[in-house]
């Protein structure tokens, strides 16, 4: 068995490495729009298994390399889509969960939006699990890949790789889904969340006891036996987990009072709690959905007391005189809707202004921009979302840079998306002329090298 | 039939007849010198009349009637406009904006502006008497956004939970919103969103039936209702007539009925019912059109298109181009407050992306609404005796990243448009 494997990997190896011989390509003649940097007219891209090697108006292509002549057509890097809910079913953005749960674990990679996002050229994408229901889960990064590129497209699988997992815990502040939160269930939501991060806190406090007092525990031989058998009566324990057990667990993702604080016995580790904890430390960014001056006040102070890394979700009243400095000021990472999607009017956006985008720009402010839907095919639209908040006054560089750079940098991936540098992954969309013009064609994309959509 | 209605001859006085109006060839020629000499010879350049002058230079002029023109300027007199052309001299004297693009203020030919809470009367699916202009909200704070977006005309109407659902009415906003006409077309919905389990109808087929007996009744003078416990409700019976006379008017051709009619079924149902009752029809939200085009196109129906959304699936964001490669005429609407009045500029750019011609698309959010709600003559294009309502804009308006830099309103600066960024 072990043999067949090993031959099954070698041959395996081999084949990459066989495929891996040409993957060498050029782009010439483009008028590139790294982001991070001026255009370049009469460009040149060299890319090296996959990533870019080499760019600029005076790059020298080695003969053996293929070029490809764009003709003068534009560059830009794949989009990036900093809250998308591509490959999951329509309904899981309003859900309801624990910090625990993981985007990753339920995504349909055979998504059929997903093709046609990739074809407008959105090429990572921060799949969402939502917080309408005061805690949603963890969301993650992925890359949009053509499993079929090269071959037909049609009912393709799309293959999605991660670039990060664990890349935001959901939470919501002061959303209703009647549309009727009165100010009392404001405070109550702020409450609530409060409440969770200093049981987290003390679970935190617990956790690091117990380690402490089992390596106090190592270090007397005599007691390791006595250790041994707890380890494995909580184990046992854990199988056998009783309802209330789960109950109370589930009880502590939703974000109500709980913890067993004073418990001395070395607490079980618990799955939300140990998301929030990580939260604690910075390591898991928190986003928090909070449409009202009241709710972003409420975020900023949670993210103050906590020291959370804090992502603001849809701020509709940012716009309110004094709030966009608050904002910038705390380095906080922003998600605008340009567009709001199409429903009756929520309580939460009766002060929506189309002009929030520009004055959280304008104010220096960490910004991506995209259209939060509910429905993954949306993603598709992420240079039109772009364009509606440059119609309303943010420029066009910083709108360009809020659905690439600007999103890759608030998602913690730009070390390998959201521009045209070197030694970033080669991501780059063709378009046939500006990114803004309505009969502008999106040409070609390439996903780390290899063209996934375009002519041949 | 809804044949667009005629713009006013550019040689008709304006109404306070201040000004001797130039002919349009003499505008098209550019007749700097007779526009000069026009306005001395009646002295509206003296400075103490030049308060309600007011000219606009664009660097590309979107006049919608005709092609775009080159360093086009707009000279408006009391809230009107008074002449059109390339490299107009402009009086001194007259106050001048300058801009890089200029095009007329959107209309919006279905709404829900100020009334959408009013939007029907669940009790009866028969209200042809009922008004959404009563249920009106002039103090709706969307109503600034909505001129701050750049649409000054909206046709309001009845939601689609109603067979026969109201009237229509038409805005003109600004300060304060005026409500040009109360009875400006009857909205119908015979379609699954009318039907009701609480009374009849509770079916689509259900719905058609009652739509005809309502119409068949109003011929011999009958009110139709579609519940029985009608005649109890207070003041019904004197409002019988005004049921019966307003279902008059849609037969006579008075008035235009505006079918909502989502699915191809629904347009199939609705082109029976035109048929046989020989109405003057607006087909609106007929979001599988492109599936019959060709028979929409035949009868002539115009189609106004629900907004375009970001999630829709791919032959929605075709049917737009589809219906006009068939011929017929299409307008997009804004549906607001349930889509923001942003989407009207969003409508048109998507469905230029798909398919649809550069000046159609343009057409679309400005002209081609006016004419399915009847108000082509006033507002729609920048022509002369139209109304002064023009969007100073950053660049091409079907570009996204071009920004509204100023609203005017009848022939006036609306400060609220300037973005607050």
């Amino acid at each position: 068995m072990k043999q067949i494997s090993i031959v099954l990997t070698v041959l395996c190896i081999s084949i990459a490495a066989f495929g891996q011989q040409p993957r060498q390509t050029s782009y010439t003649n483009a008028r590139i729009i790294p982001v991070s940097g001026p255009v370049v007219e009469h460009g040149t891209i060299l890319i090296v298994d996959g990533k870019i090697k080499a760019i600029g108006a005076h790059v020298v292509v080695p003969a053996s390399v293929q070029r490809i002549d764009l003709h003068g057509a534009t560059v830009i890097p794949g989009l990036v889509d900093a809250s998308s809910s591509l490959f999951l079913t329509e309904e899981s953005l309003t859900g309801d969960g624990t910090a625990d749960q993981n985007v990753l674990d339920g995504m349909d990679p055979f998504d059929k939006a997903a093709l046609k996002v990739l074809a407008r050229g959105v090429t990572t994408v921060y799949v969402s699990p939502g917080s309408r229901g005061g805690v949603g889960g963890l969301g993650a990064v992925v890359k949009i890949q053509d499993a079929s590129s090269g071959s037909s497209q049609s009912g393709a699988a799309v293959l999605e790789t991660t670039l990060k997992a664990k890349a935001g815990v959901h939470l919501a502040l002061g959303l209703s889904s009647n549309g009727k939160s009165t100010s009392l269930d404001r405070i109550a939501s702020y409450e609530s969340l409060r409440s969770m991060f200093i049981g987290a806190q003390q679970y935190v406090k617990q956790q690091a006891r117990a380690e402490e007092e089992k390596k106090a525990a190592a270090k007397a031989p005599a007691q390791t036996e006595a250790d041994a058998g707890d380890v494995q009566e909580e184990a046992v324990q854990g199988d056998n987990e009783s309802d209330a057990d789960f109950a109370q667990r589930r009880q502590f993702g939703r974000g109500q009072r709980g913890g067993r604080p004073g418990t001395a016995a070395a607490p079980r580790s618990q799955p939300a709690q140990e998301v929030l904890a990580a939260a604690l430390k910075g390591d898991v960014p928190v986003r928090i959905e909070a449409h009202r001056v009241d709710d972003i006040l409420n975020a900023l102070r949670l993210a103050d007391e906590f020291k959370l890394k804090l992502v603001l979700e849809a701020p509709t009243e940012a716009w309110a005189p004094g709030l966009a400095s608050e904002i910038a000021s705390r380095h906080v990472g922003v998600i605008c809707t340009p567009v709001q999607s199409e429903g009756a009017p929520q309580l939460e956006t009766a002060h929506y202004s189309p002009h929030t985008v520009a004055v959280l720009g304008n104010a220096g402010v960490n910004l991506a921009i995209s259209a939060r839907s509910g429905s993954g095919v949306a993603s598709s639209f992420l240079l039109e979302d772009a364009g509606v908040a440059a119609g309303c006054g943010l420029n066009r560089d910083a709108a360009l840079k809020a659905v690439t750079l600007g999103a890759a940098q608030l998602l913690g991936v730009a070390d390998r998306v959201g521009s045209l540098q070197v030694g970033k992954d080669a991501d780059l969309v063709v378009l046939s002329g500006s990114p803004w013009d309505p009969q502008t064609m999106v040409k070609r994309v390439v996903v780390n090298g290899v063209q996934v959509y375009g002519a041949p | 039939m809804a044949r667009p209605e005629q713009p006013p001859n550019g040689s008709a006085p304006l109404p306070n007849n201040r000004l001797c109006m130039p002919t349009r060839r003499e505008l098209c020629a550019g007749a700097a010198v007779g526009i000069a000499s026009l306005l001395t010879r009646n002295g509206v350049a003296d400075t103490r009349k030049s308060d309600d002058l007011l000219a606009v230079h664009a660097d590309m002029l979107y006049t919608v009637s005709g092609a775009p023109i080159k360093n086009g300027v707009v000279l408006m007199q009391a809230g009107k406009i008074a002449a059109v052309g390339s490299g107009l001299q402009i009086p001194s004297g007259v106050k001048t904006l300058r801009t890089a693009a200029a095009m007329p203020a959107m209309v919006d030919p279905h709404s829900y502006l100020g009334c959408f809470y009013e939007g029907a009367e669940p009790v009866d699916a028969i209200t042809p008497d009922f008004r959404i202009a009563d249920g009106f909200d002039p103090t709706d704070p969307m109503i600034a956004r909505t001129v701050a977006a750049g649409v000054t005309t909206v046709a309001i109407m009845p939601g689609n939970t109603s067979v026969l659902g109201g009237q229509a009415a038409i805005l003109r906003l600004g300060g304060a919103a005026d409500i040009v006409s109360r009875t400006a077309g009857q909205k119908v919905s015979a379609t699954e969103d009318a039907a009701n389990p609480e009374r009849n109808p509770t079916s689509r087929a259900g719905a058609i039936a009652l739509l005809r007996a309502a119409l068949l009744g109003a011929r011999s003078g009958q009110a139709v209702s579609s519940t029985t416990q009608t005649t109890t409700l207070a003041g019904y019976p004197t409002s019988f007539s005004e049921r019966v006379d307003a279902l008059r008017s849609l037969l006579l051709g008075h008035i235009r009925a505006y079918f909502h009619a989502p699915g191809a079924d629904d347009i199939e149902n609705a082109l029976s019912v035109i048929d046989a009752f020989n109405l003057r029809a607006v087909l609106v939200h007929a979001a599988e059109g492109y599936a019959i085009a060709d028979r929409i196109a035949a009868h002539r129906l115009p189609v106004i298109l629900g907004p375009l959304g970001l999630a829709d699936a791919d032959h929605t964001l075709s049917n737009a181009a589809l219906l006009s490669a068939a011929g017929a005429k299409v307008a997009f609407c804004s549906n607001s407050p349930l889509s923001q009045p942003e989407s009207l500029r969003l409508s048109a750019h998507i469905a230029s992306h798909y398919g649809l011609g550069r000046a159609s698309a343009l057409r679309a959010i400005t002209l081609t609404g006016a004419e399915m709600i009847g108000v082509s003559s006033q507002v729609g294009s920048i022509e002369v005796g139209k109304e002064a309502d023009l969007l100073l804009l950053s660049g091409d308006p079907l570009d996204l990243s071009s920004s509204i830099d100023g609203v005017v309103m009848r022939g006036r600066l609306q400060k609220e448009a300037n973005h607050n960024a």
